[in-house]
C-alpha cells in the first residue's frame, strides 16, 4: 500500500514537472469559485479551446477572481478537451472524465456529464439582423444574442463533477462559458454552415450546483390527539457559500382540518426583519415573504398548529422560492392524529409484586369473611 | 515584467479584430477592469486570435480605464481619451465615444428568477440573461475610435462587445447585490472590431 502511494506521489510529481509547474498546496473541500478565460474556436460541430496566455501554457488561465479551493491555482493553466456534437450532443447525459485538468493540481479534474441544450427559441435565427435578437438553433447548446446588428455573443452551460482523486472528494458543478463574435449571429451561422470556423476569446465560471435556498420543516410531535396542538418549525438555509439570497419566502397551506393555533405561538423569528411572517390564529396558512439569507446563512421560526378530529396520518408540504434563485426545494412534514393510548400499568419490581400479593390476599380474606 | 515593445507594426490601427480577456468588477454605477493573471501585467490580455493590425500584439497586455455611469452615461456621446492603451504599442490608443444602451427591456428585471429571462435596467448599458435559475450572463458594448498618434492620425471607428458570466447567480441576485451597494466580480472576454 505504501509502495502504491509512493508510486502515485512520484507520478504526480513527474506530471507536475512535465507541465513546468509545481503542485500547489490545496485546501480540503471542493468549495469556492473557479474563473478563467482562454481562446475558443467554433466550428459547425465542434468547439476547441486553445492557449490564451504565454506560449507553452494550457488552454484555460485560472483567474485571480477564483477563490476557496482554487486560490492556490490562480495564474496557472488548465487544459480543456474539445466538445463535439457527436460525442457530447446537447441535452444528453455523457461521461467525459478529465475534460479539464489542472497543470498545477494533477489530481483535480472535471468530468463533463452533460452539455446543456440552449434555452432560446430558433424563431429569430434566420431573421434580418437587429440588436436584441436571440437564437438557439434546433438541437444546439448555444445561446446566441445580437448585441448590435453587426456583433453578437454566445454562451453555453456544462454540467459535471469536479473530482479530487487525492482525497476522493467530488462536487457537482455547473460551468458557464461566454464569448463574443465580431458578426451578428446570422452571419456566424452562415459561416459555420459553410464549414468555416470562428475564433474568439471566452471567459468561464465554475460553481457548485444547488446553491439556492433549501427549506426543511418538522412538527413538534409525531402523534397528536384529535384537536390537539403541536408546533410546526420551518428552517431555511442558503446553500451558496458566496452569494446572498433575497426575496426568500413560501406559502404553506395547512392540510384539511389543521389550522394555526390560538394563540399562534410564533417564536424564534430569526427570519425577520426584513422578512414578513403571516400566521393568523385560526387560519389555514403560514407564510414568509421578503426574507434575506446571507451566504451560508440560515433562519428559522415556529408556530403552533391545531389538528382536526379525523384520525390518521397528515402530510404537509411547502416549496420555498426566492427572487434571486427562483424555485427551491419542497419539504414535507408528517404527523399522526391518534386517540390517546390506554394508560399503561407501570412495571412492578419484586417489592411491588409482594405488596400486590399481600393486598390481594387481604382483599380475598375480607371477601371470604363477609360471605361467612 | 513589462512586455517589450514590438518593432514592426502597421500604421492603420483599428483594422482587424482585437480579442482579449481579463477580470472585471461590477458595481451599481461602475465597471472596473483588473489584472487577470500575473501581477504587474496589465488588465487586458490580448489574445493570439486577434487579427489584422492587432495580430502582432497577441500575448501582450493593455490597460482599460473604468466605466462610470456618472461620466459616461449609456447612450450619450462622450470623449474619453486613452480609454484603452497598449503596453506593447504605446502610440496606439482607443478613445471611448459612447457606452451603448442595453438591448433588452426592464420588464423581467424583478421577476422571480428563471432560465431564459432577459433584463436591461432602465438607463443601463447592461444586457442580462438568466441561463438558469441560478446562473446568468451579462453583456455590454462600447463604441470608440482607434488612432496611432505617430501616424497620419487616421481615426478608425471600433465597437467592442464584452461578455461575462455568473455561474452561481441569477441576474436578480446580481442586481440585488449592486442595489445594496455591493459588487460582483467575474472574468470577461471582449472583441473589438
Amino acid at each position: 500500500m505504501r509502495r502504491a502511494i509512493a508510486r502515485r506521489a512520484a507520478l504526480v510529481l513527474a506530471l507536475a514537472a512535465a507541465t513546468g509547474v509545481s503542485s500547489r498546496a490545496l485546501a480540503a473541500g471542493l468549495t469556492g469559485s473557479l474563473n478563467g478565460d482562454g481562446s475558443l474556436t467554433l466550428a459547425g460541430s465542434t468547439m476547441t479551446f486553445t492557449n490564451s496566455g504565454p506560449a507553452g501554457g494550457g488552454a484555460f488561465v485560472v483567474d485571480a477572481t477564483s477563490g476557496g479551493f482554487f486560490s492556490p491555482l490562480v495564474g496557472t493553466f488548465a487544459t480543456l478537451q474539445p466538445l463535439t456534437a457527436a460525442a457530447e450532443p446537447a441535452g444528453t447525459t455523457v461521461s467525459v472524465p478529465n475534460w479539464l485538468v489542472f497543470s498545477a493540481a494533477p489530481t483535480v479534474s472535471f468530468t463533463v456529464t452533460k452539455l446543456l441544450s440552449g434555452i432560446l427559441s430558433s424563431a429569430s435565427c434566420g431573421a434580418a439582423p437587429a440588436a436584441g435578437q436571440a437564437c438557439t438553433p434546433a438541437g444546439s447548446p448555444l445561446n446566441l444574442f445580437n448585441q448590435t446588428a453587426t456583433s453578437s455573443t454566445l454562451s453555453f452551460v456544462l454540467e459535471g463533477t469536479l473530482v479530487d482523486s487525492s482525497s476522493g472528494q467530488t462536487a457537482a458543478v455547473n460551468a458557464v462559458f461566454t464569448a463574443q463574435i465580431p458578426t451578428n449571429f446570422q452571419t456566424l451561422l452562415t459561416t459555420l454552415a459553410g464549414s468555416g470556423t470562428v475564433k474568439t476569446t471566452y471567459s468561464a465560471g465554475f460553481a457548485a450546483v444547488g446553491n439556492g435556498v433549501v427549506i426543511a420543516k418538522a412538527f413538534g410531535a409525531s402523534s397528536v390527539p384529535p384537536n390537539g396542538t403541536t408546533s410546526l418549525t420551518f428552517t431555511l438555509q442558503n446553500a451558496s457559500p458566496t452569494v446572498a439570497q433575497t426575496g426568500v419566502g413560501f406559502v404553506d397551506t395547512l392540510p384539511a382540518g389543521m389550522s394555526v393555533a390560538t394563540p399562534n405561538g410564533l417564536s424564534a423569528t430569526t427570519c425577520i426583519p426584513p422578512g414578513t411572517i403571516t400566521a393568523t390564529a385560526g387560519s389555514g396558512t403560514v407564510s414568509l415573504a421578503g426574507a434575506t439569507l446571507a451566504a451560508n446563512g440560515s433562519c428559522s421560526f415556529s408556530v403552533n398548529v391545531t389538528v382536526g378530529s379525523t384520525l390518521g396520518p397528515v402530510l404537509n408540504s411547502v416549496t420555498v422560492t426566492s427572487t434571486s434563485a427562483g424555485t427551491g426545494n419542497t419539504a414535507t412534514a408528517s404527523l399522526s392524529v391518534a386517540s390517546p393510548s390506554v394508560v399503561a400499568v407501570p412495571a412492578l419490581g419484586p417489592g411491588g409484586l409482594a405488596l400486590l400479593a399481600v393486598a390481594l390476599a387481604l382483599a380475598g380474606a375480607a371477601l371470604v369473611a363477609r360471605r361467612s | 515584467m513589462a512586455a517589450a515593445p514590438r518593432a514592426a507594426r502597421p500604421a492603420a490601427v483599428g483594422a482587424g479584430v482585437l480579442n482579449g480577456s481579463g477580470a472585471l468588477v461590477l458595481a451599481s454605477s461602475t465597471v472596473t477592469f483588473s489584472n487577470t493573471t500575473s501581477p504587474g501585467g496589465g488588465v487586458f490580455l490580448v489574445d493570439p486570435s486577434s487579427s489584422g493590425s492587432f495580430a502582432v500584439l497577441g500575448g501582450t497586455f493593455a490597460i482599460l480605464q473604468a466605466l462610470d455611469s456618472t461620466t459616461e452615461p449609456a447612450g450619450t456621446t462622450v470623449s474619453v481619451a486613452n480609454w484603452l492603451a497598449f503596453a506593447a504599442a504605446p502610440t496606439w490608443t482607443v478613445t471611448l465615444t459612447e457606452v451603448l444602451p442595453g438591448v433588452f427591456s426592464a420588464a423581467s428585471c424583478a421577476a422571480p428568477a428563471a432560465a431564459g429571462q432577459v433584463c436591461t435596467p432602465a438607463g443601463s448599458p447592461m444586457s442580462f440573461t438568466n441561463l438558469g435559475a441560478s446562473s446568468s450572463q451579462v453583456t455590454f458594448a462600447i463604441q470608440g475610435t482607434a488612432v496611432n498618434v505617430v501616424g497620419f492620425g487616421v481615426l478608425t471607428p471600433v465597437t467592442a462587445v464584452f461578455t461575462a458570466q455568473f455561474p452561481d447567480r441569477s441576474y436578480q441576485n446580481v442586481l440585488s447585490a449592486l442595489g445594496g451597494g455591493g459588487s460582483v466580480s467575474s472574468t470577461y472576454s471582449v472583441t473589438f472590431q
